[in-house]
């Protein structure tokens, strides 16, 4: 009898001391998760890979933006205003079409979600890749499964730890206070950098500047001496991309058919465009495939509009841009007015067209003053 | 599935615990047997099923060997002799194709100049330690040693979850009657008490204290360029203390696992990193194999009966063979060869007469130890050299910039760090405080605490539930920490 009650003693105090951790982490909840926020109601997390989950299982919503930092500056309530719904903001900074499938699959399954206002990056396009190496995704994709219980799997890091035992309400432990509006946004804080590129070359040269710059300028003297990238493997490439453009995206897409997806190529400077069509030839014809092929497959799904306003004249100017792809939130703002006008809609019949007059715009374009500004900056500042 | 792991800790542990003794008491026995092995190879195969059918035919082909050599009578067709030889080459030649086939190859194709092609066959999980076990049975049935088990029995001692993967490395003569003792079909509550008990240690030796080393061992022996001497030092000793607790915890849950279940296993480790000379070591590190290369390998050989220079031939063949048993590798017969001539060293110290200051003969034991395992740990020769030359390299005493400063010594780092550095693998080179901290820590646990068998003879007390609860749930935390590794002995 003895040994019986040491045994329970044993099985109680486990379950006790597992059921009161638990009890903390869920009542703490950071990242809203498991309810609606009982304290710091303000406050969210900035890495949305994982702040995502509690906005989508807590939030009231009908409508998703889900991009990367080329959305996350764009107003959710103005797209709300003009597009109808009610969205939020849930951009993922950086992200690929691949994270973005593992939210949009969790999002769709939970809701009926009338839109989604999707950017076709880069990362996707190009690259077809699938995570960022700094987010790993066995890290936070766990909270856009179907188990719940996986979730607590978040809260069991170090960090959480101690910011559980000491009930903190620090940004690091409660996140920021937040702009539900856009909550990532990030326009505020970077807009000296706008107004030409003598404001890109403002700061202090370190050696991650350096390793920004360098390639820009080694790619613009490559140009110079008539060299450029090219790729032998198109054809295995573009099959890739279009499997994984399949996957991650069409899949939902003809999933989903209530649901409409507002793609958007977001508007990178016309000097990138050019970077890419004069020297990272692959790349650039890649980016003209890959848009070509969701075009022809938007003719399929009524729910998938691409959009695209990449022969604007704003495009040329490199005062709209703090970098070669970021531009000012005025265009976020811009962009949803367009779409709400069916403005910048490609469609099968204009396709050719269009890409045709972007391919002329970017290999016209003039690097070299972006070339001997960069030169000057990096010269300066290693004297 | 292992043992460190939710699945099976919280779901397949229970569950057949449940039913094994639901089946008991409605006095199923021999369900309740048939779902024991039932559950044992379902715990096996949850791996890879593919290697289920190697473990069934080898525990068939031994088990009709074994009865027919335990037969009294004489009169078969084939006669005993050569029914145990057969029995032992196919053991060996199975473990021999799957181990040591590339093995073979690769020095076949250095020597001879040659190309052969390599096999790269997977080593089907625990094969090492169940051939093991049953060319001991077939041995001790031809010796007539063993009785007429039955059939179910047989299976239960071979595929016992418990110990299957990694041993310990047990005996039939122990294994077999208790799972035919009529007692042992009743929950024993003081038994199940003592299985938690030891459990929780094992999986916060393996949990919290092992895994914890792994990363520095990894970063010191896979990853890094070279190392200076702290850091070579700091890479072997997280090896050592890695293996140990890693091994010993794996061992605890094994013992605990199987209390549960009201058998007994056989104790493996007896606090051996405070062993003070060679001999001692392996009377305290894994007792199992040492009982094993004792009685079938070292005494068949003549042991020390056929003269001095015999029995250090024996030693080292012994060793050379407990070397390669480990793995397929030169590194691992070096490892054997090096302790085989270390006890032989120590033969022939004591036959002269000579004594040793107890702490002298602790350092030096333990050094050697440490040294060894750098060869047992080492993927290559030149990771092996790369460490050793951090250790001798006297040039190279410095403090590295990676250790950090009095001033960064906080709460955090030495008890934070290390799971976020195992969440988030990183390629963070550290030897920092938090090393030679946790280095420290685990000096005094191995030197000063009892061993974690000392518990089964411990009259135990509310209290102690509620501590061992306690640690069992910090490890649990911990485990939802990291992504949980394997046992190192799995590899073997």
């Amino acid at each position: 009898m003895k040994y019986k009650k040491i045994v329970f003693l044993f099985v109680f105090t486990s379950i006790i001391s597992g059921l009161v951790f638990f009890s903390i982490i869920f009542y703490y909840d950071p990242l809203k998760i498991f309810h609606k926020p009982w304290m710091y109601k303000e406050y969210l997390h900035q890495n949305m890979r994982s702040q995502a989950a509690g906005i989508i299982n807590n939030w009231e919503y009908d409508s998703v933006i889900l991009g990367t930092s080329m959305l996350e500056n764009t107003s959710s309530k103005e797209a709300s205003f003009l597009l109808g719904g009610k969205f939020i903001n849930i951009s993922l900074s950086g992200s690929d079409f691949y994270e973005r499938y593992i939210v949009l699959r969790y999002v769709l399954g939970k809701k009926n979600i009338k839109q989604v206002i999707y950017s076709l990056d880069d990362e996707g396009l190009i690259e077809g890749r699938k995570s960022d190496p700094f987010y790993k995704i066995e890290q936070w994709d766990y909270l856009y499964d179907r188990n719940p219980f996986n979730d607590f799997k978040v809260y069991m890091s170090s960090g959480f730890l101690k910011c559980l035992l000491s009930t903190s309400s620090k940004k690091k432990c409660m996140g920021h206070r937040a702009n539900f509006d856009r909550p990532n946004a990030w326009y505020w804080a970077r807009k000296d950098k706008y107004g030409g590129l003598d404001n890109w070359f403002k700061q202090k040269l370190t050696p991650r500047i350096i390793k920004h710059f360098q390639p820009i300028l080694d790619a613009i003297k490559n140009i110079q001496i008539g060299k450029s990238k090219t790729n032998s493997n198109f054809t295995k490439d573009m099959e890739i991309l279009k499997h994984y453009l399949d996957i991650n995206l069409i899949s939902l897409v003809k999933k989903y058919p209530m649901t409409d997806f507002l793609c958007i190529l977001p508007p990178y400077s016309r000097a990138k465009y050019a970077l890419d069509a004069q020297y990272n030839k692959q790349d650039f014809k890649k980016y003209i495939g890959s848009i070509k092929y969701l075009v022809q497959v938007s003719a399929l799904y009524d729910n998938l509009k691409i959009y695209g306003w990449g022969n604007e004249i704003f495009l040329d100017d490199i005062v709209n841009y703090k970098d070669l792809k970021h531009y000012e939130y005025r265009f976020n703002s811009w962009m949803l007015k367009e779409i709400n006008k069916e403005e910048g809609l490609l469609n099968i019949d204009i396709i050719d067209d269009y890409l045709t007059e972007f391919k002329d715009q970017s290999l016209e374009y003039n690097l070299t003053i972006l070339g001997n500004k960069i030169e000057n900056y990096l010269d300066a500042g290693k004297k | 599935m292992i043992f460190n792991s939710f699945i099976f800790i919280f779901i397949f542990l229970p569950i057949t615990f449940i039913v094994y003794f639901y089946l008991n008491s409605k006095r199923l026995t021999e369900a309740s047997k048939a779902f024991l092995v039932f559950s044992s190879l379902f715990f096996y195969s949850w791996w890879n099923i593919n290697y289920l059918p190697i473990i069934l035919v080898s525990m068939l082909f031994n088990y009709v060997i074994g009865v027919s050599l335990s037969k009294k009578d004489n009169r078969g067709k084939v006669n005993k002799k050569t029914l145990l030889t057969i029995g032992i080459i196919s053991n060996i030649l199975l473990l021999g194709y799957f181990k040591y086939a590339d093995f073979l190859i690769e020095n076949m194709n250095s020597l001879l100049n040659s190309h052969m092609s390599l096999l790269h066959l997977a080593l089907p999980l625990a094969i090492s330690f169940f051939t093991f076990q049953q060319i001991a049975y077939l041995v001790d049935s031809y010796r007539g040693e063993t009785k007429e088990y039955d059939f179910l029995n047989y299976a239960n001692f071979v595929t016992f979850f418990p110990q299957l993967i990694a041993g310990p490395i047990v005996h039939h003569s122990e294994m077999m009657p208790q799972f035919s003792k009529t007692k042992n079909k009743v929950k024993n509550y003081h038994n199940i008490a003592l299985g938690l008990f030891i459990f929780s240690i094992g999986l916060f030796k393996k949990v919290v204290i092992a895994d914890s080393f792994a990363v520095w061992a990894t970063q010191g022996f896979d990853v890094a360029v070279s190392l200076n001497f702290f850091e070579a030092w700091a890479t072997s000793l997280s090896y050592t203390f890695q293996l140990y607790f890693d091994f010993s915890g794996y061992t605890d849950m094994a013992i605990g696992a199987a209390l549960l279940f009201n058998i007994k296993l056989p104790i493996n480790f007896n606090s051996p990193y405070k062993a003070t000379n060679i001999q001692d070591f392996w009377k305290r590190w894994h007792i199992t194999l040492s009982r094993f290369l004792k009685e079938y390998i070292y005494i068949p050989l003549g042991g020390n009966r056929k003269g001095q220079y015999r029995t250090y031939s024996n030693l080292i063949g012994t060793f050379l063979i407990g070397g390669i048993w480990h793995g397929a590798g030169w590194t691992f017969v070096f490892w054997g060869l090096l302790h085989g001539i270390a006890l032989v060293v120590q033969k022939i110290w004591s036959s002269l007469g000579f004594h040793m200051h107890k702490i002298l003969a602790w350092f030096i034991t333990f050094n050697f130890i440490n040294i060894a395992w750098v060869f047992f740990r080492a993927k290559e020769w030149n990771d092996a050299l790369k460490v050793l030359h951090g250790m001798f390299d006297l040039d190279r005493v410095y403090v590295s910039s990676a250790f950090v400063s009095i001033y960064d010594i906080t709460f955090k780092k030495i008890f934070f760090m290390m799971p976020d550095i195992i969440k988030n693998n990183t390629s963070m080179f550290i030897f920092d405080f938090t090393t030679y901290f946790w280095i420290f820590l685990a000096f005094y646990i191995v030197l000063k605490f009892n061993n974690s068998n000392a518990v089964l003879s411990t009259e135990i007390s509310k209290l102690h539930a509620i501590f061992y609860a306690l640690l069992f749930m910090s490890a649990i935390f911990a485990l939802s920490l990291s992504d949980y590794s394997e046992f190192i002995y799995f590899n073997f």
